[in-house]
């Protein structure tokens, strides 16, 4: 069986590139719509050139999510020979093969969205034909929202671990602590547990502050095989030492993968060849960057990957181990719940800047390797990244 | 809380939400196998089988979760009311809403549950029946 390990160590990353997420906030709540999503991914994208100080005829293959790659390529005025779409995080996957492949040598990973000014819906009327089924079978009785989907995953998680409200909250004060010294984040000013508690529920259980922020802004990443990488990049190259993937769609309509397994049974699949591959474990993991739509994500990924157990992630939140200066600093620039919410692609750039040692007051003192944990809907991925340099 | 978004319509859809009208919700069966699925689709997901039938289901189950919206999504479904999760018998989740307001207080994990039909008119006006939840222990209550 394959152990997904043919782009391990094979591909690294040269360029990283963000948009003005707090500046274009601003702009956005003024009534500017400072760009469309391929605009955002555009800006990003000259940035991650910069970065890695390329050209844009020394990409020669795209990956994209959301949008079209075609009128993405029509945008920058590019013919390459590989070009692809992926959902969210798998972006860095799709990337990686096309390269050691062949498809491509120097992919370059873009991603931009508009959803806050184009007033994007989540949830309600605006769940188009193209949303996943558990979105709309539900609608007559008022559920159509990955939040009420995820308030139904963490009531039973509460009741199956004793995971408190004031001990999830943690996540999200962690979160914004890191945030409040992030200059790019969208929501900066620090919270503490009683803001959390005292903020309405949008879902019950689920607050305010357990939801990602919806905002603009566009993400680029640029790959190349580890061996051009180095010659390139030199120790600003980020190498991927190791990517896994494990899928619970089974009865994933009615939410038994959630609700009864909270994609367990993926995260331990996904962390036994993750490690396996990278030949590392948990505790050589320096930091984590998880996708966090919705915060109590936050533990269910801790929870399977085997960084705490289900019947200790109460005390574990409590200890403040997520935030600024604890043992296991998670969604370092601040996650979708305070920095951006651009599907999991800001948590690829932020593991990267850790990894150069380039994350300024936020930087995780001597990090060498960050791990990037999603579950999309039951698509668990994981990626681990190491730092090249001593 | 009377008037809804519109059901789903679809091909394995349709002949659902008709069972319904009739007070008998079904779930597809296997014949090949015996497997038991819903939400409704073209064949059985264990052994790809095309041969199987509805399966009109007792309607009780046990309570897996619930979740309260406190957020107005429809203008016609004024917040807050209250998501259940139950685990149906024959083995399918079956999630609808339990009533209006917040009557989390009142839940219990693992409950017995019990599917009740009500009159309900779509936002595109049609009268339509459809299905939601109540605790048997309120059933007994009343009865």
């Amino acid at each position: 069986m394959s152990d997904q390990s043919a782009i391990a160590g094979e591909v690294a990353v040269v360029g990283v590139g963000l948009t003005d997420f707090a500046q274009d906030w601003k702009r956005v709540r003024a009534g500017e719509r400072p760009a469309d999503g391929y605009g955002y991914a555009m800006r990003a994208f000259k940035r991650a050139l910069a970065d890695a100080s390329l050209d844009k005829n020394d990409i020669d293959g795209i990956v994209t999510s959301k949008l079209d790659y075609i009128r993405l390529a029509e945008t920058l005025g590019m013919n390459v020979r590989h070009a692809a779409i992926a959902e969210t995080d798998h972006a860095v996957i799709q990337g990686a093969m096309a390269i050691v492949s062949g498809q491509a040598d120097c992919v370059a990973l873009l991603y931009g969205s508009a959803q806050r000014s184009a007033n994007a819906a989540y949830g309600g009327s605006g769940t188009g034909e193209s949303s996943p089924l558990s979105y709309r079978m539900y609608s007559p009785w008022g559920l159509t929202s990955q939040g009420g989907l995820y308030a139904l995953m963490t009531q039973r998680y509460m009741l199956e671990t004793g995971l408190t409200e004031r001990q999830l909250g943690q996540v999200s004060v962690a979160q914004r602590a890191w945030a409040s010294t992030n200059e790019n984040a969208v929501m900066r000013k620090p919270i503490t547990i009683d803001d959390y508690l005292a903020a309405r529920y949008v879902v019950a259980p689920l607050r305010l502050f357990d939801y990602a922020i919806v905002n603009d802004g566009g993400v680029a990443l640029i790959l190349m095989s580890t061996e051009r990488a180095k010659r390139v990049a030199g120790d600003r190259a980020v190498v991927i030492s190791a990517v896994a993937r494990s899928d619970l769609m089974v009865d994933t309509t009615t939410l038994r993968p959630r609700l009864m397994d909270f994609y367990h049974t993926g995260h331990r699949a996904a962390a036994e060849r993750v490690y396996g591959v990278a030949g590392v474990g948990p505790d050589d993991i320096d930091a984590i960057q998880v996708y966090d739509g919705f915060a109590s994500r936050v533990p269910f990924a801790l929870s399977g990957f085997g960084f705490t157990s289900d019947d200790k992630i109460g005390e574990f939140l409590d200890a403040g181990n997520l935030g600024p200066g604890g043992k296991l600093p998670v969604n370092t620039s601040g996650g979708h719940l305070s920095d951006s919410y651009l599907h999991g692609w800001t948590h690829q750039v932020e593991s990267v800047r850790q990894l150069r040692h380039e994350a300024g007051p936020n930087q995780v003192e001597g990090a060498r390797r960050v791990q990037y944990i999603s579950d999309v809907g039951g698509k668990v991925t994981t990626m681990i990244y190491e730092r090249t340099g001593s | 809380m009377t008037v809804r978004p519109t059901p789903i319509k679809g091909v394995y859809f349709d002949p659902f939400w008709e069972f319904v009208q009739e007070r008998r919700l079904r779930v597809q069966r296997c014949q090949e196998c015996g497997h038991q699925w819903f939400p409704p689709s073209a064949g059985c997901p264990e052994c790809l089988s095309e041969d199987w039938q509805w399966l009109p289901v007792a309607g009780s189950g046990r309570l897996v979760s619930w979740a309260v919206f406190h957020k107005q999504y429809f203008p016609s479904l004024p917040p807050p009311y209250t998501i259940v999760a139950v685990e149906l018998d024959e083995g399918p989740i079956l999630v609808a809403d339990i009533g209006e307001g917040d009557v989390s207080s009142s839940l219990v994990q693992d409950e017995p549950m019990e599917l009740v039909y009500e009159d309900a008119t779509s936002v595109d006006g049609d009268d339509f029946l459809i299905y939601r939840w109540r605790r048997q222990a309120e059933a007994a209550a009343r009865a």
